[in-house]
């Protein structure tokens, strides 16, 4: 029972996660200095902080770690696409009723989107529509 | 299980409860006198004497009930004993026996209607069954929302294990607690107080030191004494009070003897505050560090912290106080046992008296049902003990007396049953509807029968030493035609026409006893 519940982690990360989740995305893989090194200046994580959080991104399932050395380095197994349409579906469900074209609709409304963006959103469509 | 057995567990129940309330309100006066001395409490072995108090109005009914009638005090058992006679209890039970014995048979109320206040057994079962299904309700309930609470921390995840307490990471709680189920200890912590690693260790230190000091597992009996007596404000009263001792006793303890940084603790303690407001449901099972949205707490919680150099009560006030809490409730038990006690009998008691009894007795005693439920209505209830007191107190002065004319006339001593039923040993002259008078309520017919005067003005009856003497005569006369006191005890209660004309079916009512 145990096992079956650690195999199903919450698909969602906590914005802290997230955020150490986009630098491991961004850098491919890393060790906990690697990916403290990538934070902002202004963002005070204590490496044992940085270290726990990408435990726990481990037990998610979200990274898999490679001993190298003294310490581990963090490669991510989820890719960005994977998790945007996780994160995406989840919106749809809980905010959107679970109508998609809702949430286009009040994105098209209130976002201020560029032609370029628009014209590549048509396309997009069309070529989902074939 | 018969009614005395129900009652009995009744009672310790009832004691338990009634120890819980006083307990508590004793101990939450302490505390209340100590705060406004400005002294403040040990908290470590506050809490101690509050769980103190918790096992010791669970076990000291238990233990009290366990112990035999007669030690130390003898609360009740003065009736047998309020006046200076020669006539040992057992014999006045023989008297109580035998009249039980003479008048079962007929109506149970008839005699002297006396009002008895005996609950019924059906109204003591239903009452107790009722309490039981609420209590194991509430068990049931609070065991469903523990595995539900249970079961959430399964799929979170685990950050670390110090010793045998793992440390799992929570985005669904605010506020860290710490949780035990057996063998297995947890922390949960909130995932967002990862980041800031300060507050993160100082936390985690408070919540292993509830769980050092077994704080977590203190709370399942908390939570089933809730459950057992859930109409006792008491109850309610010391599970928050000990709640916040084990908060102050954890703060006090990091304080002091880890020598961390008050003011780190203080933000830590005040930053977990402020993330509660979005906190759950109540949590099941679990202690936490901030769990108790309540800002008058939190004040005196960094209060204490701050001021840790005042005053504090010493080892040996403590022990003071559980001497005194100890004591309290002892006395208590004591007090409720004397008023709470059942005067009934059961059954067996009642049969070892019969054993006793008919080893001495002239006349076979034969002790059953009816017998018992007369007995119990003289022994068991209010009026029943003090019209038996009342009767007994007076039994003296005519004892002697009485006791001389029946040796005389070979009338067995456990005949004495006669007066003391028939009259209490009240002189008195006839009260309609009773048409008989003085100690052995002749009536008129049977007085005059026995050449006693029976005028308005002079009423020999009220002559306790001729009634006895013409008693007597009619005693013996009776014996001579039944054969058998039983029968003549039953002839004498109930007059002797309606026994010689229903001879033959007397006898076999009489071995059906």
């Amino acid at each position: 029972m145990t096992e079956k519940k650690q195999q199903s982690p919450s698909k969602l990360l906590t914005e802290t996660e997230l955020e150490l989740m986009s630098i491991l995305w961004r850098i491919f893989q890393g060790s906990v200095h690697e990916v403290m090194e990538c934070l902002p200046n202004d963002r005070n994580l204590a490496y044992t902080s940085v270290s726990t959080i990408l435990r726990i991104l481990e037990q998610k399932k979200f990274v898999r770690s490679q001993k190298e050395g003294r310490g581990h380095i963090y490669i991510p197994r989820v890719s960005k696409q994977e998790y945007e349409g996780t994160s995406l579906q989840h919106l749809v469900a809980s905010v959107f009723d679970g109508t998609p074209s809702t949430m286009v609709r009040r994105l098209l409304e209130t976002s201020d989107l560029s032609n370029e963006e628009l014209k590549s959103i048509r396309s997009l469509l069309r070529e989902r529509l074939q | 299980m018969d009614c005395a057995q129900i009652f009995y567990f009744l009672r310790i129940y009832c004691e338990m409860g009634l120890l819980l309330l006083l307990g508590t309100l004793s101990f939450s006066t302490i505390v209340w006198i100590l705060s406004q001395l400005q002294i403040k409490p040990n908290y470590s072995h506050f809490v101690r004497i509050g769980y103190f108090l918790l096992i010791a109005s669970t076990l000291l009914p238990i233990a009290l009930a366990a112990l035999p009638r007669s030690t130390l005090l003898r609360p009740g058992a003065q009736i047998w004993s309020g006046s200076q006679t020669n006539a040992s209890s057992s014999s006045y039970l023989s008297l109580l026996a035998l009249l039980a014995l003479s008048t079962a048979p007929g109506s149970l109320t008839s005699s002297n209607g006396l009002p008895g206040v005996i609950i019924s057994k059906d109204i003591l079962l239903e009452f107790s069954c009722t309490l039981g299904f609420i209590v194991l309700l509430l068990i049931f309930i609070f065991t469903k929302r523990l595995l539900a609470f249970h079961s959430t921390l399964n799929i979170l995840s685990v950050i670390k294990k110090i010793g045998s307490v793992t440390v799992l990471a929570s985005e669904k709680h605010s506020v860290a607690f710490s949780a035990w189920l057996p063998k297995k200890a947890m922390i949960v912590v909130p995932s967002h107080l990862i980041e800031n690693y300060s507050d993160y260790n100082l936390t985690i230190q408070h919540e292993i030191q509830h769980h050092r000091h077994g704080d977590t597992q203190w709370l399942y009996y908390v939570e089933l004494m809730k459950a057992v007596f859930f109409w006792n404000p008491g109850i309610y009263k010391i599970s928050k009070l000990l709640s916040q001792f084990q908060e102050f006793a954890c703060d006090e303890i990091l304080i002091h003897h880890r020598k961390l940084s008050t003011l780190a603790y203080d933000s830590c303690l005040i930053r977990a505050a402020e993330s509660t407001i979005a906190l759950q449901s109540a949590l099941v099972g679990a202690t936490g560090m901030a769990a108790k949205n309540d800002p008058s707490f939190l004040k005196r919680r960094i209060e204490m912290i701050l001021n840790h150099e005042s005053k504090q009560t010493t080892r040996v006030a403590s022990i003071f106080i559980v001497i005194g809490l100890t004591i309290l409730m002892t006395s208590i038990t004591y007090a409720s046992k004397s008023t709470l006690q059942n005067k009934q009998l059961s059954l067996n008691e009642a049969k070892k008296y019969e054993v006793t009894l008919n080893q001495t007795s002239k006349i076979p005693i034969t002790v059953n049902e009816l017998v018992l439920e007369k007995l119990n209505h003289f022994i068991g209830s209010p009026e029943g003990r003090k019209w038996t007191k009342d009767a007994m107190d007076r039994m003296p002065q005519y004892q002697e007396m009485i006791i001389k004319k029946m040796n005389a006339y070979d009338v067995p001593e456990e005949l004495m049953a006669l007066p003391f039923f028939e009259s209490g040993f009240k002189n008195l002259p006839p009260t309609p509807p009773q048409k008989g008078a003085g100690i052995w309520e002749f009536i008129d017919e049977t007085a005059k029968q026995y050449q006693l005067n029976v005028a308005d003005q002079n009423d020999e009856r009220l002559n306790p030493e001729k009634e006895t003497q013409a008693a007597m005569e009619y005693l013996k006369d009776l014996n001579q035609k039944f054969k058998d006191w039983r029968l003549v005890i039953k002839a004498y209660n109930e007059s002797l026409e309606p026994l010689r004309k229903n001879r033959i079916r007397v006898p076999i009512e009489f071995r059906q006893l």
